[in-house]
């Protein structure tokens, strides 16, 4: 089977798996008490409840050291089966008692087994029957809708799935770090290396455990899934907001596909990180403070379903998860709060709604610090990547020195003309010199940080700040037009503030505010924003327009359907269609090939696996690893003088030969292992460093020339396990009672080099 | 009262179930044609016996190979290592070149040997060194088969080195047993050190050594096992006192011995074993049969009576009919055995006890329903020679009235030398194999004349040793044979309370459950169905090339007889087979049943990724 094959099946279990999760699990719970309509809010709903549940239940288990597979099971499902009869009244002892006098009478010959199906058959007609029905009021009565969502699952999967198809490997140097502090997890050991949000592993942790899905095969895929589930929450928010039913699509195949964003904005969707997974939670905790409003003005008059609550609830699990998963996604999560207070003021600052408010807000934060603190308590320090983030938000950071920036760059007449803040005031006058200054600083940052267009269409960008006034005016004239728009006015005002807060957010080092968020984070949401603001400012437009006409809503379906399509055939005819996300994974496929076989192949623990750093994570619950640098390191001047013995039955050599540059290129960056690499002094092991750029070539000239020399001493027990053009796996099969000297002389290693310095003088 | 009607059923049942068991005892007894050897129709190879090309330079024999086609021992032929070597040439069908020292070898202008063997009590190694260098650079492997004197190896730097010895930690450790790893001999992996107080008195092997700690580019086959060492290394396995290991260079391997190992039949399977580990894969001819011996069952008088009802409260005759006869059917069936016994009409001919032909005939019926061969035990005790305990027995087979032609007989070692007079004896006329005691300058197999071949014993059933273990391994590895011996001239006589056959019993079926288990594959013979397996392996010439993934076998010399031969590999295992069978030994060693002249294997490399 090929190892893109496998990657098919790997990724359908994992999706199986994570619908398991957010959608089943919730589902079988409250699907019956919630009682909600519709699909698109039952799809955040028991997002946000999956994910806080599991989050949770993992962190309560690590923390008193019992997070085995056994406690897991039995932790997650005893609960939800109790919660279950508890909240939908079963009569357990009843049904018992029930099954036992049938199974009595089965077994006494008082009743046939035929008699007893006879029996049952009418009631399992019903049940088909019901099945049938609820199929065709899901899928035939929105066939539409259901085509609709297999398209988005379809663009999403061509446009970020496709790559880990390509390349198999880890895609950001960071994965590796999460990793091992998942690996970490299975010791009971939450804050291996210090706090921090441990949201994202707690989740990956789960399904490693519970699902017995390696680590590595969740980090390689959950991307892909993570990035699905981010673009479905973003459609389920706009059709439960918009008034027309096709708009939303707009968003979605204008952020999936449109050839518009810099890869910058939507390359980290390759790679399985706590930022982009905290991502899903954003907009749920718009969607919640909407539909409480929604609701409380319900309630307000006459409705008793006291709702508002849930929504409540809701919201503060969805935000406390934004904090437990990435900081950046609180920030982000905070400016939709305060976009959504000055959006909905008018009712927010009610006495009542606001003291809801400021209580769910406290919780939602202490449901998030409280785990964060107990691993203060614990004795543990922040992680030090945590104390950099902490650094930026009091700018206090080395790297993040705020500086104000008054120049923008614009083109006068030569096209040359650096403006400047005070030649602009000096030039329109102080105030409009300002707001002049503030545009082109916005419109500047989304060219340079947000989007692709040439320059010389860069003024095309302020159609995205347009979006500010059309949204805001829109909203003002629903709200002061209808009282029953009033809510949607008031939700497009909210986005059209939240815009603000965002272009704001990727223009702070311009404007000389605190640095809370680094460009390269804040332009990843900035971009997301769109694929809501875009289709929100055009559904808003058509619903000013059609809402004037009698059959509104059809006509509104049927404008924002020729929308789609139109958008579909301007991208496509236009070529405006992107080249699919292809991002290069850290290690060589025939190493993600070699390891998942040797995984899936060799007895567990019986091996060992020689390599440059990333299989030391991957294959740690199954195998073991060690460092090739360590290796070479040891027989280094001392050659078989020296002893490294590696314990185990089988050893795997990895060696890349066309070594990669590790995230660092160089100025020969892809060259073949040679002579010439091997006759350079080894790098130091310290670090990684000794795996990037140069020293990566030089370490796996070395590494060849020691593997050839050992399977030139052992023939029989060394074989090619794998060979490509770029990559050769040996695997050297030794008595583990008995163990063999990899140390040896392989010429090189007893050579005397110059230093450095030395050459170049 | 019982109705006619009633009597007449019951009589009519009766009747019948009464001759059910009667026809089947009469049919059993009518059918058992026990006086003909059905074996003795067995077809056997005429002898044209695969000639070596041996080339003795010490005797004044010119250098006469032209190819790499022969192995080079430097050492004395009719020494107890060279006797091993010069069979084992033979066995793997090798040719030989012999000298006593390297100086009557001129490599110059000659091919240099596919292998070189050296005895060290013929070489100099610290002067020599040079030339096993220029030997090793050539491509040619060594096996050291005994090394040079401590003192030479603690002194000299350079032979430490060459050896693959990083230093000597003691000049004699007392090791607490040895370990021999799997994958070097057929049998895995085997501790030869007393767990429990009754193994004990398996532990034979010299426990005091040298400890050399061996060093990188060497892979290790034997060490000697330490307890209680609390030295620097912390007990570690790798610093364990290396017995048997090699040094590889690349180019060509140095192997050594630490031991004595060689000058017993253990060294021809150490030999089979280095082979394969110089290549990538091996294949050679083997016998495959693994006989069972029963020497002097039964013994048909009844001798030393008084002394024997004493300890089993009844006569000879009734001991072996009711109890050793029942057990060693019960111990055939658990194990597999296949049974040659070898009657004695008399084992003690002072005793004035005679033979009995019924016991004879009742002998001769049970063995032929239990696929048993009946030979002929020339075994005796003291004070008769060999002619005259025959010409005693002729006159018991004489007065017969139906005669049984043996064609198998056993032969006691002190009788070696008259055996070609005895031959002619009528009785032993129709013998075609010998099988007798093993001694290491008597080859384990070969023909005694054009007739007749010899298989001596290789391991005895009721008191295996560790290093006879070692052996049964070695033999097994190199020739798929094993010829095991039950004596019961020690039973009937016993010296003292181990040699009470309840006591024998329980040893000969532990040895049989733990040590014969591993080679439960290979065929199970007697010793005349053995015989022609002999005759074909002593025939074969054989040739294999390999292409890729394929190995092609040559046989010549088979006579359309079917022969076997062992395949040996580093983690290839075969996929298919084309002019034969094959059955897996253990990983890495097949048995080859090859039924054609031409043989194709296709190989499947387990270690590589598919």
């Amino acid at each position: 089977m090929s190892m893109a094959l496998v990657t098919f099946f790997q990724l359908l279990k994992l999706l199986a798996v994570y619908l398991f999760i957010t959608v089943f699990m919730p589902h079988f719970v409250l699907g019956k008490t919630l009682k909600l309509k519709s699909r698109y809010e039952k799809f955040i709903i028991y997002t946000v409840i999956g994910n806080f549940y599991v989050i949770n239940l993992v962190y309560l288990l690590l923390i008193l050291h019992i997070a085995y597979p056994v406690t897991i099971f039995l932790f997650t499902f005893v609960p939800i089966i109790v919660l279950k009869i508890i909240l939908e009244n079963i009569p357990v002892k009843d049904i018992v008692l029930e099954k036992i006098e049938i199974l009595r009478r089965l077994v006494g010959g008082q009743l046939k087994i035929k008699a007893y199906i006879s029996q049952r058959i009418p009631e399992w007609k019903l049940w088909m029957n019901k099945v049938k029905l609820h199929f065709y009021r899901v899928y035939f009565k929105n066939l539409t809708d259901v085509i609709g969502i297999i398209f988005i699952i379809g663009i999403v999967f061509w446009s970020f799935g496709l790559t880990h198809f390509e390349q198999f490997g880890y895609k950001a140097s960071d994965e590796i770090v999460h990793n091992y502090w998942i690996n970490e997890m299975s010791d009971n050991n939450i804050f291996c290396t210090g706090v921090y949000p441990y949201g994202f592993h707690c989740i990956v942790f789960f399904m490693k455990s519970l699902f017995g899905i390696d680590t590595y095969i969740i980090l390689r895929l959950l991307a892909w899934i993570e990035t699905l589930w981010v673009i479905l929450i973003a459609f389920c928010f706009l059709k439960l907001v918009c008034k027309s039913k096709y708009m939303p699509y707009i968003g979605i195949i204008v952020y999936s596909l449109a050839k518009m964003y810099k890869l910058e904005d939507y390359w980290r969707y390759a790679a399985s990180l706590p930022q982009e997974y905290g991502m899903i939670f954003i907009v749920p905790v718009l969607y919640f403070l909407y539909a409480f409003f929604r609701q409380q003005r319900k309630e307000s008059r006459g409705d008793v379903s006291n709702r508002s609550r849930l929504y409540l609830m809701l919201l503060a699990m969805s935000f406390s998860l934004t904090f437990t998963i990435h900081f950046y996604g609180t920030i982000v999560a905070g400016l939709i709060c305060v976009a959504v207070a000055i959006g909905f003021c008018v009712w927010c600052f009610k006495v009542r709604n606001l003291r809801r408010l400021l209580i769910t807000a406290l919780l939602s934060i202490l449901i998030a610090i409280t785990p964060l603190s107990m691993g203060l308590i614990m004795g543990k320090g922040f992680q030090a990547s945590l104390n950099w983030g902490m650094n930026v938000l009091s700018g206090k950071g080395d790297d993040v020195e705020v500086e104000v920036d008054d120049t923008v760059t614009d083109d006068d007449e030569s096209g040359k003309l650096v403006t400047n803040r005070y030649e602009i005031e000096e030039k329109y006058g102080k105030v409009i010199g300002s707001a002049v200054f503030i545009l082109r600083a916005v419109r500047n940052n989304m060219f340079y940080n947000v989007f692709s267009i040439e320059r010389d269409n860069i003024n095309v960008l302020y159609i995205f700040l347009l979006i500010i006034p059309t949204l805001i005016g829109c909203g003002i004239y629903f709200i002061l037009r209808r009282d029953k728009d009033s809510v949607y006015g008031m939700t497009a005002v909210s986005i059209g503030v939240l815009w603000i807060f965002m272009c704001i957010l990727i223009s702070l080092v311009t404007f000389g505010l605190p640095v809370v968020m680094d460009t390269n984070r804040s332009r990843v949401y900035f971009a997301y924003f769109t694929c809501i603001t875009i289709p929100f400012t055009l559904d808003s437009i058509l619903y000013i327009f059609a809402g004037k006409l009698n059959d509104k809503k059809r006509i509104s379906n049927a404008i924002s359907l020729l929308c789609v399509a139109f958008t579909l055939v301007l991208l496509i005819s236009g070529g405006f269609v992107r080249e699919r996300l292809k991002v290069n994974g850290a290690e060589l496929n025939d190493a993600i090939t070699c390891l998942t076989k040797i995984i899936n192949d060799e007895k567990k623990f019986s091996w060992t696996i020689i390599s440059a750093n990333d299989e030391n994570r991957m294959a740690r619950d199954s195998g073991f690893h060690y460092e090739i640098i360590r290796l070479l390191d040891n027989m280094e001047y001392v050659g078989a003088r020296g002893r490294v013995c590696i314990p185990t039955e089988n050893v795997f050599v990895f060696i890349e030969k066309i070594p990669g540059d590790y995230y660092q290129p160089y100025e020969n960056s892809g060259q073949s292992i040679s002579e010439a690499g091997c006759e350079n002094r080894l790098p130091m092991s310290q670090g990684l460093s000794c795996y990037q750029g140069e020293n990566r070539w030089i370490v796996m000239s070395r590494a060849y020339a020691w593997a050839n020399k050992f399977m030139e001493l052992y023939p029989n027990e060394v074989s090619v396990y794998w060979e490509s053009d770029e990559f050769i796996c040996y695997k050297i099969v030794q008595n583990p009672y008995r163990l063999f000297n990899f140390a040896i002389d392989y010429d090189y290693n007893l050579r005397v080099y110059p230093v450095r310095e030395e050459i170049e003088e | 009262m019982i109705s006619k009607r009633s009597f007449f059923t019951i009589s009519v049942v009766m009747l019948i179930v009464l001759v059910l068991f009667q026809f089947t005892q009469f049919a059993k007894y009518e059918g058992n044609n026990y006086t003909f050897n059905e074996l003795e129709k067995l077809k056997m190879p005429v002898n044209h016996e695969w000639q070596q090309e041996k080339c003795n330079l010490t005797a004044g024999n010119k250098f006469s190979f032209k190819d790499s086609d022969y192995i080079l021992f430097i050492g004395d032929e009719n020494t107890a290592v060279g006797s091993i070597v010069s069979q084992w040439t033979l066995y793997s069908k090798r040719n030989i070149c012999i000298c006593d020292s390297i100086s009557q070898f001129d490599l110059s202008g000659n091919a240099a040997p596919e292998f070189l063997i050296v005895d060290s009590n013929f070489t100099d190694l610290v002067a020599e060194l040079d030339f096993y260098r220029s030997m090793i650079d050539k491509g040619v492997s060594i096996v050291f088969c005994t090394l040079p004197g401590l003192e030479v190896i603690k002194s000299n730097d350079e032979v430490r080195e060459f050896l693959g010895i990083t230093h000597i930690e003691q000049d004699e450790v007392t090791v607490e047993g040895y370990k021999l790893f799997s994958g070097f001999l057929l049998g895995g992996e085997t501790v030869y050190q007393p767990k429990k107080a009754s193994e004990e008195r398996r532990q034979d092997m010299d426990l005091t050594i040298p400890w050399y700690v061996t060093g990188g580019g060497t892979k290790t086959y034997m060490v000697g096992l330490l307890d209680d060492y609390f030295g620097d290394y912390d007990n570690k396995n790798e610093f364990f006192p290396a017995v048997i290991w090699r040094k590889s260079y690349g180019s060509g391997q140095v192997f050594c011995i630490a031991g004595d190992y060689m000058s017993t039949t253990s060294g021809l399977g150490l030999l089979s074993a280095m082979i394969n580990e110089l290549s990538e894969y091996q294949v050679y001819p083997i016998v495959n049969a693994q006989n069972t011996l029963l020497v002097d069952f039964p013994i048909l008088a009844n001798e030393n009576e008084e002394e024997f009802k004493k300890i089993y409260s009844r006569d000879i005759a009734a001991f072996q009919s009711d109890v050793i006869w029942p057990m060693l059917v019960s111990l055939a069936e658990k194990y597999d055995l296949k049974y040659t016994a070898f009657v004695s009409p008399k084992y003690d001919y002072s005793d004035p006890a005679l033979p009995d032909a019924d016991m004879y005939n009742q002998y001769l019926m049970y063995f032929n329903e239990r696929d048993t061969e009946a030979g002929i035990s020339l075994e005796h005790a003291p004070g008769i020679s060999l002619v005259d305990k025959l010409a005693y027995d002729e006159e018991f087979f004489d007065s017969l009235e139906e005669k049984y032609t043996s064609t198998s007989a056993f032969l006691n070692m002190e009788d070696y030398e008259s055996l070609n007079e005895a031959i002619q004896m009528p009785c032993v006329e129709k013998v075609r194999t010998v099988a007798c005691a093993e001694d290491v300058m008597i080859p384990i197999l070969s023909y005694i004349d054009d007739d007749i071949t010899l298989q001596s014993l290789t391991s005895d059933t009721e008191n295996l040793t560790y290093t006879k273990d070692l052996r049964l391994k070695s033999i097994e590895t190199a020739l798929g044979f094993d010829n095991a011996k039950m004596i019961f001239s020690e039973v009937f006589n016993p010296k003292s309370e181990e040699d009470e056959w309840q006591i024998v019993y329980v040893n000969m079926s532990s040895a049989l459950t733990t040590y014969w288990a591993p080679f439960r594959v290979f065929d199970r013979t007697t010793l005349a169905e053995s015989d022609q397996r002999v005759r074909v392996f002593l025939n074969l010439d054989y040739d294999f090339s390999r292409k890729n993934d394929e190995i092609k076998i040559k046989v010549d010399g088979r006579d359309d007889n079917t022969c076997y031969f062992m395949l040996r590999t580093h983690g290839e295992e075969i996929d298919e087979m084309k002019g034969g069978t094959y059955e897996k030994i253990e990983d890495n060693a097949y048995i080859l049943t090859i039924d054609s002249d031409e043989v194709k294997l296709h190989l499947v490399d387990t270690n590589t990724f598919k």
